[in-house]
């Protein structure tokens, strides 16, 4: 990191703390995805004999340029919205489905479950 | 691979036309990696050859994504934070491409620049970390030959975690493929295919109680393309005692104050459509706590999830219901 330079890091903005409300009727964060074609040559790496070349194919075939832009705020109380922005009322809240009647499972080692799911670690 | 364990059927229990189920598992990824299989009769040496050759391909994955090693591809790209543009190889850009996608889908939450900040929550961290390390950094990822370029917008180290193993697990049910049904466990991140007619139980555990189960998922059929994957994020295991000021110290950063999350969620179990999108899901609505987290998940597509909040209430999304055994 250089600390001669003017120019502050580029951070990302935060993610809203309430994407679900905000997000209502077209999402909470607008992400902006720009495929360009353009390549700058740059000394690549060389792969690994021990690489598949079937990793890539999970590669994106153009560069990705992933750019959050934050297009959706909430107002606070007593705020105006720019002018020529459209305010959008946030919703009721999605109807939530309390679990109360789930039976205890047998223990695990006797019941035969084909797999488990938990927090890695653990 | 420090343990390795195959279990056979027993033949004289088997008629010679029984489906047979193998398992194969291994320590690798800091944890465990269990292989499951279906195997059509007569298959069986052809099978055990299969898991033996995908548990490769995972430790060799693992291998390039790992942070606990200073020679691993990860460890390379980390090894100067403040490099505008270094070189990756192929592995290593996948992984980052579709941590990518996460981050797209999740809003922000999901964020793997975050290494210093979790490290900086572990008990023992440097207090003079530089605090400008400790928030998200914009990055992005160029394809270039047979790797790829990532350029930083801001220095930063990457914490790949739960991210590639959601991804390794999905990875390898693909080279499963030939096979009726199959499950990757990459150490509680499971991607499962079915064949038509089978069910497979996939217990959740508790994190109160150790080796006791929260709920049991019965996959079958009805999942789309007959995949699925099922991953649980929380803040029991990798948790220690609060700070001074009674904030919360775990591995579980919030990318909108660099600091653990302060969330109302013990753990968060998803049933998705593949391993990585359950992963991502489950620690974006660990992250947000359970306020947001029911309407973050029905707007992703999760099949299911099953959300413990740290007071013992159990919430669920409204298509979980017809998933539990």
């Amino acid at each position: 990191m250089s600390g001669s330079s003017a120019q502050p890091p580029a951070r990302k903005p935060k993610p809203d703390p309430r994407p679900g409300r905000i997000g209502i009727g077209a999402g909470a964060l607008a992400v902006l995805s720009i495929l360009t074609v353009a390549l700058v040559p740059v000394p690549a790496a060389e792969p690994g004999a021990d690489e598949a070349a079937d990793d890539l194919a999970a590669l994106p075939a153009r560069e990705v340029r992933v750019e959050t832009r934050v297009r959706y705020v909430r107002l606070k109380r007593g705020e105006t919205a720019p002018p020529g922005a459209r305010t959008i009322a946030a919703a009721a809240p999605t109807p939530r489905v309390v679990v109360t009647t789930i039976a205890a499972p047998a223990p695990a080692r006797e019941r035969r479950s084909a797999g488990r799911t938990r927090q890695s670690g653990g | 691979m420090a343990l390795a364990a195959l279990d056979r059927p027993d033949p004289g229990r088997l008629r010679a036309d029984a489906p047979v189920e193998l398992t194969h598992a291994h320590r690798t990824m800091g944890g465990m990696l269990t292989l499951r299989l279906a195997v059509p009769p007569g298959s069986t040496a052809t099978a055990e050859r299969s898991l033996r050759q995908v548990a490769g391909r995972v430790d060799a994955w693992a291998a390039h994504l790992t942070r606990y090693t200073d020679r691993s591809d990860l460890a390379a790209l980390n090894r100067r934070p403040d490099a505008s543009r270094e070189p990756v190889r192929p592995t290593l850009a996948a992984v980052l491409a579709w941590a990518a996608r996460a981050e797209e889908e999740t809003g922000g939450l999901v964020d793997v620049t975050l290494l210093d900040a979790r490290l900086t929550a572990e008990p023992g961290a440097d207090a003079d970390a530089d605090p400008a390390m400790l928030l998200p950094a914009a990055w992005r990822l160029e394809r270039h030959g047979r790797g790829a370029v990532v350029e930083r917008q801001a220095p930063c180290r990457f914490d790949l975690d739960g991210v590639a193993k959601g991804w390794i697990a999905d990875r390898a049910l693909a080279l499963l493929r030939r096979y009726p049904a199959a499950l990757v466990d990459a150490d509680g991140d499971l991607a499962v295919r079915l064949e038509r007619g089978r069910t497979w139980e996939i217990a959740v555990a508790d994190p109160r109680r150790p080796g006791t189960d929260l709920a049991i998922l019965s996959l079958d059929d009805r999942l789309p393309g007959g995949r699925a994957g099922v991953a649980t994020s929380g803040t029991s295991i990798h948790r220690w005692p609060d700070g001074p000021d009674g904030s919360p110290r775990h591995h579980l950063i919030d990318p909108r104050t660099g600091r653990p999350a302060r969330t109302d969620l013990a753990q968060v179990t998803v049933l998705a459509g593949d391993a990585a999108r359950a992963e991502v899901l489950a620690k974006a609505a660990l992250i947000v706590g359970s306020g947001d987290a029911i309407d973050l998940l029905e707007r992703s597509g999760a099949h299911a999830a099953l959300l413990l909040r740290t007071d013992g209430e159990l919430l669920a999304t409204r298509g979980s219901l017809g998933w539990l055994a």
